[in-house]
């Protein structure tokens, strides 16, 4: 570890040394102490193996710090981690196993008789023991087949000469029986097939013809082993060798790293620095901050389980919020739901109801029974019928009201000593139309007339009819205005009003009765006419019913005013019965009635005529009423 | 005075034999003068009188008493003339429908008819009553009785869509569906109103029919050309049921039909982005802000989310890659639209500087892009 500790250190200042030195300058510095050497890695490593190859500068050869500096220059020229993880890398037992090329094992010269034919003669036995020299004759042709022709003949025609003269020739003759004898081999060589085939030679080794022909090289097989083309290797030498090498290869790499240790600077962003030895088998791990440019930091373990690795442990209980999608599950907002508010509806027009009819009708009784009354009397029984229709025209749209009634009262009165009489009768038509100009007051034009229905007396005369229908009648037309202050209340004023009253059977009815000139049938009159109506409830089951009627004359003393008063009060018994009060009082200036003195008897004026004056008329009526109305 | 005894014996038989019919008729003048109690103890004894009870105008005399009685007290805010019966106006419709069932001679028919009217118009306005008090089963009874009367063959008045359509909205607040589904229904074959078909879906949906919901949607859309209450409606349904490929289709017919309506682009880019189709959903996005002149925060936001989006995928991809040089890359391209997703909700936060959805996102993007100053200032808004 010293060893690698000082290697290291010197390395660090060989390093430091270099880096001061600019990579241009090559060349060394003069060795002088006065001035430090500044040097490139290249001149380094010069300067150093200069050094240690120096024999003279060493005391002994193996100086550890020799060794170490030839460590040094090896470091420079390749870092050791470079070393080691190209040895690492190697895989050395990358092998073959070759059938190599075959293996000489001898060689026999050839023995060649001619071109095509040679022997083999193993123990180099003398020619002369199978080969002899023999002399024989040969003709150029052989005669005896010899077929005679003009190219055998000569210019002369005569057969050439010399075709019937023999060569002597030397022939070599093998002697086969010999070479069989003495265990030689004769071949023949033609188209590079030797026949018969080369025996095999000895250990069973394949014999093949040299190139040049002249031996026969004998061969047996061979097995090399030979590494891949990949390795750095060729041949090997046994089989196992480069096994051998790999094991030796890691053990000296175990050995290296377990001996091995180095120190890191572990920095963060914001420079503070931590030292961490790396080095083999420690347990021990150091806490780290990791932090980011916000300066959070996360703690961080840091082991060395090994000397080439380093373990990084989180510390616990740390959460992480990654930035994750954001999905929409929903469209913008304008998409909704549809509110279940109601529409208006357009209501119902209905339809105008103008007219409204109406019926009334009562009928009052009114009855007396005496029997022996000591004190006087007379039983009767008296009735009346009052039946009033109504038709109203009302029209809210156009603001007018034409309000119509016919009203018919009929009465009787029966008695024991008078017998059956008439004692009420009228037909009243009321017809008024309205405008509605200003809220409560509208302009209003309004008919009135009053009759009787049949034949009235002035009893006790009953053969001189005063008064029948329409005789006399009475007639009021008015414009003018109305007040209506309450449903049931109105006040009527005419200031244009016309009023006759008229007699047309004058021959028969005295129409000086009803203030009617002695020569006229009719009376008019022009004027006011004011009337009052209303209807009122007092008590729940009590009603009143007014009508006021006042009419002025302008042209004849607009201060007698005529009066026509009825008031009608009803008190309810039951569904069916009621009490009637029926009060009705009339004044008519131009109504003159006869002045009695004590005596009954009529005063006379100085022209001996009646002196008749204007007075009030009044009836009341009181009885039990059935009514219906519609 | 035999022939006046004679005369009162007359008189007593008259009133025997028409009393009771007169007290009917009395009953008409109590009403005109207001005497409702009385009335009401008039008609309830000729109801169970052997001479009035099938007599049309008893029926008719309580069915104008009922009326009267609740319209004057409407107009004078009295109780108890609105609640002289149970169910006031309903026991005046049954009556007068009583009435004509017994007017055979159909004397009474044109005066009922005009009652008729007033009590539609009655019946609507009990209907209105009851539904602003979320009585929604009682405005539903008076808005059908309204429509009784409408369809009445007394009247000749047409029919009032906005009547059938408040009975329905009656009917469907109050869960009735298989009414509220028959009033929509025909609401809805008439094209109505956008509304009327979605509240249709709703009741289908309500009473477990998706199909027929989904059928009138698609009708939906049809009847009112694409109209975009309607088209959002159904494409906020098929995106709710994952069903986006259907919402793309009707989107992108929608568009075709009304190309310069903004919201339809709008929804589109909505649905792509849920299929992770940013760069479409993008440009939907930004066609609709082109086409949008209200400048509407949340497009803005949902913008920038798109962008973000597309970072994160970026970013996911990256952790995946062991390459250094390739991760710096990619690193880069996210950072990028990490930064384009920043400018986007900055404009979304700017229309809407109180939406805690946009300054949060924002912080986490000023934090990752480390842009300290803003970072900061967001981190003081958030507190």
């Amino acid at each position: 570890m010293k060893r690698f500790s000082f290697l290291l250190f010197v390395f660090l200042i060989a390093s430091n040394l270099s880096a001061q030195i600019s990579d241009d300058q090559d060349q060394a510095p003069a060795d002088t102490l006065s001035i430090l050497p500044e040097f490139t890695t290249l001149a380094a490593r010069k300067y150093i193996d200069q050094v240690v190859n120096n024999p003279s500068a060493w005391r002994t050869m193996d100086d550890p710090v020799k060794n170490a500096l030839e460590r040094l220059l090896d470091h420079s020229i390749e870092p050791f981690d470079t070393v080691r993880s190209r040895l690492l890398m190697q895989d050395f037992r990358a092998i073959d196993i070759h059938t190599g090329n075959p293996v000489e094992t001898g060689r026999m010269a050839l023995k060649w008789l001619n071109d095509s034919t040679f022997l083999i003669d193993p123990k180099g036995w003398s020619p002369n023991l199978y080969l002899r020299e023999e002399s024989k004759f040969v003709y150029p042709v052989d005669l005896s087949s010899l077929v005679l022709s003009d190219s055998l003949l000569d210019e002369n025609g005569m057969l050439d000469p010399t075709l019937f003269t023999p060569d002597t020739v030397i022939v070599t003759v093998i002697d086969t029986s010999a070479l069989n004898s003495l265990g030689i081999a004769l071949h023949y060589y033609k188209d590079k097939l030797i026949s018969p085939p080369l025996a095999l030679g000895k250990g069973g080794s394949t014999p093949s013809l040299a190139a040049d022909r002249r031996t026969v090289i004998y061969y047996r097989p061979g097995t090399v082993w030979e590494a891949d083309e990949d390795s750095p290797f060729l041949m090997m030498d046994g089989r196992y060798q480069l096994d051998s090498l790999q094991y030796a290869v890691n053990k000296l790499l175990e050995f290296t790293e377990e001996r091995d240790s180095t120190m890191l600077w572990l920095s963060d962003m914001s420079g503070r620095k931590r030292p961490f030895w790396i080095s083999s088998g420690s347990e021990e791990e150091y806490r780290f901050w990791v932090k980011n440019y916000n300066n959070d930091s996360v703690t961080v373990w840091l082991g060395n389980p090994g000397s080439q690795e380093l373990r990084l442990t989180l510390e616990d209980d740390v959460n992480f919020n990654r930035l994750v999608k954001e999905d929409f599950e929903h469209l913008p907002s304008f998409v909704q739901d549809p509110e279940s508010s109601l529409r208006s509806m357009k209501m119902l027009e209905p339809i105008p109801k103008y007219w409204d009819f109406g019926f009334l009708s009562a009928f009052i009784l009114n009855q007396t029974y005496l029997s022996n009354w000591t004190k006087g009397g007379e039983s009767s029984l008296s009735a009346m019928m009052d039946i009033q229709l109504d038709a109203t025209y009302n029209n809210k749209d156009a603001n007018t009201q034409w309000i119509n009634a016919v009203r018919m009262k009929f009465g009787t009165i029966m008695t024991q000593e008078k017998g059956f009489r008439k004692n009420h009768d009228a037909l009243e038509i009321n017809s008024k139309f309205n405008r509605n100009a200003w809220g409560k007051i509208g302009m209003s034009a309004s008919l009135y007339m009053k009759h009787q229905l049949a034949k009235g007396y002035n009893y006790p005369n009953d053969s001189i009819p005063i008064s029948k229908f329409l005789n006399p009648g009475t007639m009021t037309l008015g414009l003018g205005f109305e007040y209506k202050p309450a449903k049931e209340i109105t006040f009527n004023v005419a200031p244009l009003s016309y009023k006759t009253t008229f007699v047309l059977d004058t021959a028969n009815i005295n129409q000086t009765l009803h203030g009617i000139d002695k020569n006229a049938r009719a009376k008019r009159e022009m004027g006011t006419q004011i009337v009052v109506s209303s209807k009122v409830t007092p008590f729940e089951s009590m009603e009143i019913t007014n009508n006021l009627r006042l009419f002025s004359n302008y042209l004849k003393k607009p201060q007698n005013i005529d009066v026509d008063w009825e008031l009608i009060v009803d008190q309810k018994i039951n569904w069916f019965f009621n009490i009637r009060l029926n009060l009705h009082l009339i004044y008519d200036d131009d109504v003159r009635f006869p002045v009695l003195d004590e005596n009954n008897q009529p005063v006379l004026l100085p022209d001996g005529t009646e002196k008749k004056v204007a007075d009030m008329q009044f009836k009341e009526f009181i009885g039990l009423s059935l009514q219906f109305k519609f | 005075m035999k022939r006046s005894l004679f005369l009162i014996f007359l008189i007593c038989l008259t009133v025997s034999a028409f009393g009771q019919k007169s007290r009917v008729l009395s009953v008409m003048q109590m009403i005109d003068s207001k005497k409702y109690s009385e009335a009401k103890e008039a008609i309830e004894l000729a109801v169970w009188n052997d001479r009035t009870a099938n007599w049309h105008r008893t029926y008719y005399a309580k069915g104008m008493l009922c009326q009267t009685a609740y319209e004057d007290g409407k107009e004078s805010k009295d109780i108890k003339l609105t609640n002289l019966y149970e169910d006031q106006l309903y026991v005046a419709y049954d009556s007068y429908e009583k009435a004509v069932e017994l007017d055979s001679r159909e004397k009474i028919h044109s005066t009922i008819a005009k009652k008729y009217y007033s009590l539609s118009n009655d019946f609507r306005q009990l209907g209105l009553e009851h539904y602003t008090k979320k009585e929604y089963p009682e405005a539903l009874r008076a808005f059908e009785h309204a429509l009784l009367m409408i369809n009445s063959k007394l009247l000749n008045v047409p029919a009032d869509t906005n009547l059938v359509y408040n009975t329905a909205m009656a009917a469907y607040e109050s869960g009735n569906w298989e009414k509220a589904i028959g009033y929509l229904t025909g609401l809805h074959a008439d094209a109505f109103s956008p509304a009327t078909s979605l509240f249709l879906v709703h009741a289908h949906l309500y009473n477990g029919d998706t199909l027929q919901a989904e059928t009138v949607m698609m009708e939906g859309v049809k009847n009112y050309a694409y109209s975009d209450t309607v088209v959002m409606y159904v494409v906020n349904w098929y995106t709710g049921t994952h069903r986006t490929d259907r919402a793309i289709e009707v989107l992108q017919e929608a568009i075709k039909r009304h190309p310069d309506e903004f919201r339809f682009h709008w929804a589109l880019g909505l649905v792509y982005s849920a299929l992770d189709n940013y760069l479409e959903a993008i440009e939907s996005l930004k066609k609709a802000d082109d086409l949008c002149t209200e400048k509407p925060p949340e497009l803005y936001y949902q913008l920038g989310v798109c962008y973000y989006n597309i970072a994160i995928d970026l970013r996911e991809a990256a952790l995946q890659i062991s390459e250094n040089d390739e991760y710096m890359e990619v690193r880069d391209q996210y950072l990028a639209q990490f930064r384009e997703a920043v400018k986007w909700l900055e404009k979304s936060y700017e229309l809407d500087p109180g939406n805690e959805k946009t300054i949060n996102r924002l912080y986490q993007l000023y934090y990752r892009l480390q842009m300290k100053e803003k970072q900061e200032t967001f981190e003081q808004l958030m507190q």
